[in-house]
């Protein structure tokens, strides 16, 4: 499910303009954004955390030319799922 | 700066942006949670514009084993969430690192912080790396380019996709390394020797195992040139295959329709499409405009029967012929030429035997860096024939082992020396020139050897004044002198006044090699061979 689908589904439970549903979810990602450039993590209800993590530099070699690179450090969104969405996966049924 | 913003947070948040109730915030939130939440149950897999997709992604079953108790436990394939930020929230979010780029090292840079591990062959390989692209930057100014080309690609957008990045490289680098070759085959087309492409022909297999080039472009290059290299190349080949070809092959059907042929070539006004199969039986391609093309085996087996006039005539006989057919040159030169349009390889093997011999140059002076230039001393063959005592060779290198440990006093080996040998060292020549008529006859086979080691020595009275060249040790001349490393001890007493230190030979210094005779010398003679080792053997112990 895309983010139309998201809003179609939304608008349809709420009883909310398809606009309304859309401004809320921008808004809320950009909440969600946000805070997680503050350094917050942020929790998702029933899906998980998410938070920020860093990872360190390190020294790659290009292959083809042999070249080191030293790729910088970086900052990243990591996801935590939540115990709940683990047990429901657990159940899922393995395809 | 660390909090965990839950549900309640986000629900005040959201009514301070969007200017609702916070019920209405509650409720939108827990609905687009729950409603995420059964899509990526439903769908495995939920999109969400500016944040980023949230993916079901399988972990196939694989056995663990538990930490406590030690046994093996299989753990189910099930599912896992994968969350992939997009491109707005990751860059967001490494807006404090964004000024960070890659860096290329160099190689004498250290990584001090680093925990990343390179291993020693990986080293290796970068440096063989590094070695074959200084080798591309010398030959071609192409490859230069590229080189200063790739940092910039990689700068630009290693930051999110280094391998993709990678994988790029790869096939721009190809694509331009072909195009580069192709670029410099019209020059070269007119410019090559014969002799270079000679050259470059025994050279290319190693290069072409090195560096991906396709090999279709080798095999019969090289010796399609001119008419006359044409020609040249014929006969060496011609007489090759006779070299091979031993077992004689009757053929009484072929070798008559061609030898007409042959003949034609001398008259060649009348038949001129013909003439080309006489000249040209060393091309494997079959595309000369013949009518009948005889397979290439029996090309192979045609000198056999009719070598000699086959390769001779034509080569010998064209440039005289009055009449020489026109076009018969023109179409061969047009082949050649046709054919020659894709040498651009040659440059590169060209550059690599030219290193290669470079190398070996300087590998040669590494070597020897004193004998450059001026004739090797003959060792081998006397060594050859020194091989064959085998039980003198165990004692000489018995002997010279000592010898190296060896660390006399100086002075006290002088005088005890000088005591017991002095009168030896005045003057006996005579005396045992005389007495020792016996061993003049010096074996044969080590006689040309002593000449061509004493050119440019003199030989004066008492024997033979040598100049010590960097290399050479008393044992060595005593076995270019005497066949036997261990008459060193003679040459070593010879000259004591001269020597302190039989292990300190300066280069430069004259040395006299008594004559043989002086004292008894022979090394076919065990006796004398056993006297020199326990004078040497005496000699280190009283040090």
């Amino acid at each position: 499910m895309n983010s139309a689908g998201l809003i179609n589904t939304l608008s349809k439970k709420l009883h909310l303009p398809k606009a309304d549903v859309e401004k809320r979810v921008e808004d809320m990602v950009s909440i969600i954004t946000e805070e997680l450039t503050k350094n917050n993590t942020v929790s998702l209800l029933n899906l998980g955390n998410l938070e920020i993590k860093k990872r360190e530099e390190r020294v790659c070699v290009n292959p083809n030319t042999g070249k080191r690179v030293m790729v910088p450090p970086k900052l990243v969104v990591k996801f935590k799922t939540s115990p709940t969405l683990k047990e429901k996966l657990k159940g899922l049924k393995y395809e | 700066m660390n909090e965990k913003i839950n549900l309640q947070e986000l629900i005040v948040l959201l009514t301070q942006k969007s200017t609702i109730t916070k019920k209405e915030a509650e409720t939108f939130l827990k609905e687009c949670f729950e409603t995420m939440h059964e899509a990526l149950l439903n769908d495995r897999l939920i999109k969400v514009k500016n944040l980023g997709t949230f993916k079901l992604s399988r972990v196939n079953d694989r056995e663990s084993i538990d930490v406590v108790t030690g046994e093996r436990v299989l753990i189910p394939a099930h599912y896992k969430v994968s969350f992939s930020a997009e491109n707005a929230l990751a860059q967001a979010i490494n807006e404090p690192f964004s000024l960070f780029v890659p860096l290329e090292l160099n190689e004498d840079d250290s990584i001090v912080d680093s925990d990343e591990v390179i291993t020693f062959s990986e080293e290796i390989d970068m440096q063989e790396n590094d070695e074959l692209a200084d080798n591309l930057e010398d030959n071609d100014d192409a490859d230069f380019e590229l080189i200063l080309e790739e940092p910039e690609t990689e700068k630009d957008t290693i930051l999110f996709t280094p391998n993709e990045e990678n994988e790029n490289d790869t096939g721009t680098q190809d694509g331009d390394f072909i195009l580069d070759l192709n670029d410099d085959t019209d020059e070269i087309d007119e410019v090559n020797d014969v002799a270079e492409i000679n050259d470059v022909d025994e050279a290319d297999d190693d290069i072409f195992a090195e560096e991906d080039i396709n090999e279709e472009y080798i095999p019969v290059e090289p010796e399609i040139e001119r008419p006359n290299e044409v020609t040249f190349n014929l006969t060496r080949d011609f007489n090759e295959i006779i070299g091979e070809i031993n077992v004689p092959v009757e053929i009484p059907s072929i070798p008559e329709p061609e030898e007409p042929q042959i003949e034609i070539s001398l008259i060649p006004e009348s038949v001129e499409p013909q003439i080309e199969i006489p000249s040209m039986p060393e091309f494997a391609e079959p595309q000369i405009e013949t009518p009948p093309v005889p397979e290439p085996s029996e090309w192979r087996r045609e000198p056999q029967i009719e070598a000699p006039p086959a390769p001779i005539v034509p080569a010998g006989e064209r440039p005289f012929l009055p009449n020489a057919p026109v076009r018969e040159n023109y179409t061969i030169y047009k082949h050649g030429k046709r054919k020659l349009r894709y040498p651009g390889w040659l440059v590169v093997p060209t550059y690599l035997a030219i290193i290669l011999i470079v190398v070996f140059i300087f590998y040669r002076l590494y070597q020897n860096p004193g004998v450059m230039g001026e004739s090797v001393p003959p060792v081998s063959s006397v060594e050859n024939a020194e091989n064959k005592d085998a039980g003198n060779d165990v004692d000489a290198d018995k002997i010279r082992e000592k010898k190296i440990t060896l660390t006399p006093s100086e002075d006290s080996l002088l005088n005890v020396l000088k005591s017991k040998y002095g009168e030896h060292l005045v003057g006996l020549p005579d005396n045992t020139a005389s007495g020792n008529k016996p061993a003049e006859n010096k074996p044969a086979r080590n006689k040309p050897a002593e000449n061509k080691s004493l050119s440019g020595n003199q030989i004066s009275g008492n024997g033979k004044i040598i100049t010590i060249r960097y290399g050479q040790t008393l044992t060595t001349l005593a076995l270019n002198e005497y066949g036997n490393k261990c008459f060193w001890i003679y040459i070593y007493e010879e000259n004591r006044q001269i020597l302190k230190n039989p292990n300190d030979l300066p280069v430069g210094t004259q040395l006299t090699i008594p004559p043989p005779q002086k004292y008894n010398i022979n090394k076919n003679d065990a006796a004398s061979v056993r006297k020199a080792t326990e004078k040497a053997d005496q000699m280190q112990a009283r040090n």
